[in-house]
């Protein structure tokens, strides 16, 4: 609203000028043609995603041996209906080890899929998923249709040398171009029963753009031929194709923080130009005053060089401060994505290893800066 | 490390929707980078940064008004990074002799006392008054609040008619 004293000047000629401000047709005609041509550039040589989640000491209890995965978006699909046979509880103890969590938080972060596809004998169920506006946690039940148990030797952390082949796709459809880091390992949960778990964990980008949520988001994996990676060979122990669709509809947990903080990591000054926290982990974008050029991205291998300094710019430390005095810290070790030019534009989550109820936390502190919440 | 990506589209296909966003949006995002950055020097590559991204990152949009929300707020994130590169102008300065013509920057009584506003000031009379845009997109686009945007137009209008003698 206008007040009296606070008329809009004339602005006529500023917006007759505006007007006048126009690129000629002969830059727009040679903008469109470069812009094809990098569009097509780019499908030849996609952008370097980040993916260091082998190397990423998350305290999940299962995840510090899993395959790290690296993805770009395709389609979606249709699956039915079916039991499930992990719930959101179990899920959230498996992924956090806690079972005192408080149920308000659990039912808001999680919810039951219980969507299911049977292919050569072998059902794939999506059982459980956990998330917030950026991360999001599968558990997935695989069970022979035969009621007799897999029979596959662990390694020693527990988790089973196991993967879908590699036309394996998750796709958001909504979330398209949005690159994503993340986890996938099987275990089994009861080496009793006729099923093997397989958890898939995933933080998106949001490139910066806060509005970007993957709640209310159609999720579509679509898995094919299980294969057993043993010792002497690989086997195909399932061959078939699961396409299972379902809504990412818990609810919308994440908080917003102020941003705009300046801070260090690793000894480099950085400023925080996006951070959000949620029961399940803190999603920062960040600016960090170091030159980026990676050598290497054509053949997708960095050099030790560059792989030091991305552990480097990505390698957050957070120090939690609950209301009752208690703290605990986290720590990124590798996971997101970092953004080339003359500053280092990042952008990583970070699971805690607990489920936080955000009313209890006094504040967080990341590479040495203190943010009140 | 995987990696799969929806069947890439045609290069007619890439041609025709450069084509259509250039066509729709460059002179946009040359207004609202001049206005950000108070130059035209760098108009051609943000334009060029912000449309790559709309081809390859955006999301899918509900209307052309999202659309051109996406745009604006991706141009004015691109002003943003620009400035903040440390080597913005030393670069400037050693490529300017070889690079192609820059838009002639608008010349005017007005124009001027715009122009010399704070940068968030004039960003918010750029976006209100030129692009239309009411407050509270405005302060969605520079992630700041409502109250905020009001008091920054309020005070460019109390500048602007005091620089016009209005």
């Amino acid at each position: 609203m206008t007040h009296a004293n606070d008329t809009t000047p004339n602005l006529k000629e500023y917006t007759d000028t505006m007007n006048d401000l126009q690129f000629s047709s002969g830059v727009k005609e040679r903008m469109a043609k470069r812009l094809a041509e990098a569009v097509l550039e780019a499908q030849e040589q996609p952008a370097l995603i980040v993916a260091a989640a082998s190397r990423r000491k998350r305290h999940l209890p299962l995840a510090a041996a899993v395959a790290a995965l690296a993805l770009a978006l395709g389609l979606g699909g249709v699956a039915y209906a079916a039991g499930g046979l992990m719930n959101v509880p179990q899920f959230v103890n498996h992924l956090f080890g806690t079972d005192d969590a408080k149920v308000e938080i659990v039912e808001s972060i999680g919810r039951p899929v219980g969507v299911a596809q049977s292919s050569g004998g072998v059902t794939v169920s999506a059982d459980a998923i956990i998330g917030d506006k950026t991360n999001v946690a599968v558990i997935f039940s695989i069970s022979k249709d035969d009621g007799t148990p897999f029979e596959f030797e662990t390694l020693e952390n527990g988790l089973i040398p196991m993967a879908f082949s590699e036309d394996f796709e998750v796709s958001l459809p909504l979330f398209g171009g949005y690159g994503a880091t993340g986890s996938s390992y099987f275990y089994d949960e009861d080496p009793s029963d006729n099923a093997i778990q397989l958890v898939e964990t995933r933080s998106y980008e949001s490139d910066g753009d806060s509005d970007i949520s993957l709640i209310g988001r159609m999720l579509t994996v679509h898995f094919s031929d299980l294969t057993y990676y043993g010792e002497s060979e690989n086997v195909v122990v399932a061959p078939g194709s699961w396409k299972l669709s379902f809504p990412l509809n818990y609810e919308d947990t994440s908080r917003a923080l102020e941003a705009g903080q300046n801070f260090e990591v690793n000894g480099m000054p950085a400023t925080i130009d996006q951070l959000s926290i949620s029961p399940i982990a803190l999603h920062m974008s960040y600016t960090v005053d170091q030159s980026v050029g990676w050598t290497t991205r054509e053949s997708g291998k960095l050099s030790d060089k560059d792989s030091t300094l991305m552990d480097s710019l990505l390698g957050i430390e957070a120090s939690v401060t609950m209301k009752d005095g208690t703290t605990f810290d986290v720590a990124n070790s590798g996971g997101g994505r970092i953004g080339e030019g003359n500053m280092a534009s990042c952008e990583t989550s970070i699971f805690w290893n607990r489920i936080i109820d955000l009313d209890e936390v006094e504040s967080i502190t990341i590479g040495g800066t203190t943010i009140e919440l | 490390m995987r990696r799969s990506k929806q069947p890439a589209p045609s290069r007619t296909t890439l041609e025709a929707q450069a084509e259509r966003l250039v066509a729709t949006y460059s002179d946009m995002i040359l207004r609202l980078s001049y206005t950000y950055l108070g130059s035209t020097a760098d108009a051609e590559d943000i334009c060029q940064t912000v449309l790559l991204r709309v081809m390859t990152k955006a999301p899918e949009f509900n209307d052309p008004e999202h659309e051109r929300a996406w745009i604006i707020r991706t141009t004015a994130n691109a002003c943003k990074d620009l400035l903040r590169s440390s080597a913005r102008r030393t670069t400037v300065a050693l490529e300017a002799a070889g690079e192609p013509e820059a838009p002639a920057e608008p010349d005017g009584t007005v124009s001027d006392a715009v122009a010399r506003l704070p940068r968030d000031q004039r960003l918010a009379i750029h976006l209100h008054y030129f692009e239309g845009l009411p407050v509270a997109q405005i302060a969605r686009i520079t992630k700041a609040s409502e109250a905020a945007i009001n008091k920054r137009l309020s005070r460019a209008r109390q500048t602007l008619r005091i620089t016009l003698g209005a």
